[in-house]
């Protein structure tokens, strides 16, 4: 194999993603659980730069003198949880259903197609918001209900490359050698929409971290004191003149995800894309991953 | 001795099943062991896709509508999956036109070979590892063991062909059939490719069906030659006497309008017109509109006329009409 030069397109985002996951799941641990804690008495703090910083909060404190550091990362485990979680659901059901609609055709395509269509019209966030109000919004719900709101784009990116693939002359001659659907699907098919798909889950991971901060930013995410970067933000809005650093560092996070995980799916896009058009992601992806 | 493949009264519609686009009209068709069956005709004749259909590979949308295909015995038409599969790849081989686009670019040769193997018999695919070198062998690869961990992109359009006829001969099966299996290739390796096909037939004793529109093609490789027209089977029989002596007017139109290398002949003769499409099939002979010799009875559905051996479509086959030159045998030497 020719050793290629490292790809900073490619790899730059993911190692930020990396620090900003592990940040995160394993920040708050080593900062001790006195983050968490309410002192009333530093109550909106500056971060440690400006004059009246409390020592040991380098970002400032919140309305409550709980620690901004402490609180961003672990409002990032619940964003992080429910972006990633989500879509991976949706790249999952995705890759079924476009299978299936791809490969069988006929009805069981008009019917998955149909119901896309349909699903796309609805507006999602409203949704959202009216099943959030009826079932809570523990984390397995909102990546339940997120899932839901980006199956349709891993959907047709599959269908689309599968009806491409299964009339090549290889898969019809390994059929031809005797080969079963499940075979043809799993040894011919499935190989070639995984890298769409890998690209597809990038973006929407993006969209989904930005979805779960505007449901919590509503007041329907996860329910307050678990805190996740939308919710802090909602919590930090009255003090913006005041105390700018509780708004500024989750959303710098959100900002971060979302560009780091879009670079991500760029690269990878970039990367894969070969002369024939092996990645037919590039019109696909045009339209919006999640209202 | 029973056909090895034997097609009866096959018709092949497509598109919706209340109106639907009649493909293929009542082939018969059989092909012995040690015999290579060569069914020409122009492109949309319904060679292809009587092929593929046999086997149930024909795609969405394309359904026999009529008819019996069976391969050793074996029903396939209205068989279930888990006999189709048997018999695909277990009694039929296929070799498909494009050499290229039939293997996986992502997977190794060797890998692929094996997995007509695995498919099969069972087992891992490493477990098959030397039938597959010696089936590479066996179609003249040369280097076997090292081409077998070569990428489709690193072979020549000649050794991916063999590739994928060593497929198709994995499982020894008893019919080979071959969809335009040179067209993709350059003249010298054309050759070389039906030398192999050759060698699997004859010496082995299997039957193959080969579709192609090179009626150089089927002088060189096949026993006998089946003429398609509009979805029909216009006229069949040995190589030798179809050659010398063609029954059907389209026949001799197709022999007259080969290339030949001969001294005298400057311009080459075409027929006039083109062949109908799929859906707008004349009632009678579906030849008459082009035929020179097309008299009132054409209107008709022609008659079958036996021969020795073979049997054509026509009203007035030549037999009829000794006035007519026949091609002269000797052309064929192009």
């Amino acid at each position: 194999m020719r050793r290629r030069r490292l790809d900073l397109r490619l790899w730059a985002p993911l190692g930020v993603l990396l620090v900003v996951v592990v940040a995160c799941f394993a920040g708050p641990g080593l900062l001790g659980p006195e983050g968490a804690q309410q002192a009333l008495g530093e109550r909106l703090a500056p971060p440690a730069w400006l004059s009246g910083a409390v020592d040991g909060k380098p970002l400032g404190t919140d309305a409550f003198g709980r620690d901004m550091l402490s609180r961003t990362l672990e409002g990032g485990r619940v964003s992080l949880q429910v972006g990633f979680g989500a879509a991976t659901g949706a790249v999952v059901i995705g890759l079924v259903l476009g299978l299936v609609a791809g490969y069988r055709g006929g009805w069981w395509d008009r019917a998955i197609m149909t119901v896309a269509d349909v699903w796309l019209a609805f507006p999602f966030l409203v949704i959202a918001l009216a099943a959030v109000a009826v079932v809570g919004s523990d984390i397995p719900v909102l990546v339940a209900l997120l899932t839901l709101g980006g199956w349709v784009l891993p959907t047709r990116v599959t269908r689309t490359i599968v009806q491409r693939v299964r009339s090549e002359d290889y898969v019809v001659a390994a059929a031809g050698a005797g080969a079963s659907d499940l075979y043809l699907v799993r040894r011919h098919v499935l190989p070639q929409v995984l890298p769409a798909n890998l690209v597809v889950w990038s973006f929407t991971v993006g969209a989904l971290v930005v979805i779960e901060g505007a449901l919590s930013f509503l007041g329907l995410g996860v329910k307050p004191p678990t805190p996740s970067w939308g919710n802090i933000i909602s919590d930090g809005t009255p003090f913006l003149e005041t105390a700018w650093w509780v708004v500024a560092w989750p959303a710098l996070m959100i900002v971060v995800t979302v560009m780091c995980a879009n670079a991500l799916g760029t690269a990878l896009r970039r990367r894969w894309q070969t002369g024939s058009g092996v990645l037919d992601t590039s019109t696909a992806l045009d339209t919006r991953v999640a209202p | 001795m029973t056909a090895a493949l034997q097609i009866e009264n096959l018709w092949i519609e497509a598109g919706p099943v209340d109106d639907p686009l009649v493909l293929v009209r009542g082939v018969d068709l059989s092909v012995e062991p040690g015999t290579v069956v060569g069914l020409v005709g122009e492109s949309g004749s319904g060679k292809t896709v009587t092929c593929m259909s046999a086997l149930g590979l024909a795609g969405a949308g394309v359904r026999i509508t009529r008819g019996s295909v069976r391969a050793q015995g074996t029903e396939l038409v209205g068989a279930d999956e888990a006999t189709m599969r048997r018999v695909r790849g277990g009694v039929v081989g296929t070799v498909f036109q494009d050499p290229l686009s039939a293997l996986n670019p992502l997977q190794r040769i060797g890998d692929q070979v094996a997995e007509a193997l695995v498919l099969h018999r069972g087992g891992r695919r490493r477990a098959h590892r030397e039938r597959v070198v010696t089936l590479l062998a066996r179609v003249g690869i040369p280097a076997p063991e090292q081409r077998a961990r070569a990428y489709p992109h690193e072979l020549s359009g000649g050794l991916r062909q063999r590739v994928a006829i060593a497929m198709a001969l994995a499982n020894d099966p008893a019919v080979l059939v071959a969809d335009e299996p040179t067209t993709a290739l350059d003249v010298t390796v054309q050759a070389q490719v039906l030398d192999v096909i050759r060698a699997a037939t004859r010496d082995e004793g299997r039957a193959a069906l080969i579709v192609t529109h090179d009626l150089g093609l089927v002088a060189e490789v096949a026993d006998r030659v089946a003429v398609m027209y509009a979805g029909e089977i216009v006229e069949e029989g040995a190589v030798g006497s179809v050659f010398a002596a063609p029954q059907h007017p389209y026949t001799r139109g197709l022999l007259a309008s080969r290339p030949l290398l001969a001294p005298g002949r400057r311009r080459l003769s075409a027929m006039a017109g083109r062949p109908p499409l799929p859906g707008a099939w004349p009632g009678g002979c579906a030849f008459a509109a082009r035929c020179p010799d097309a008299q009132t009875a054409c209107a008709e559905p022609p008659p079958v006329r036996r021969g020795d051996d073979g049997w054509s479509r026509c009203w007035y086959p030549p037999t009829d009409d000794p006035g007519r030159d026949p091609v002269e045998p000797q052309e064929r030497a192009g």
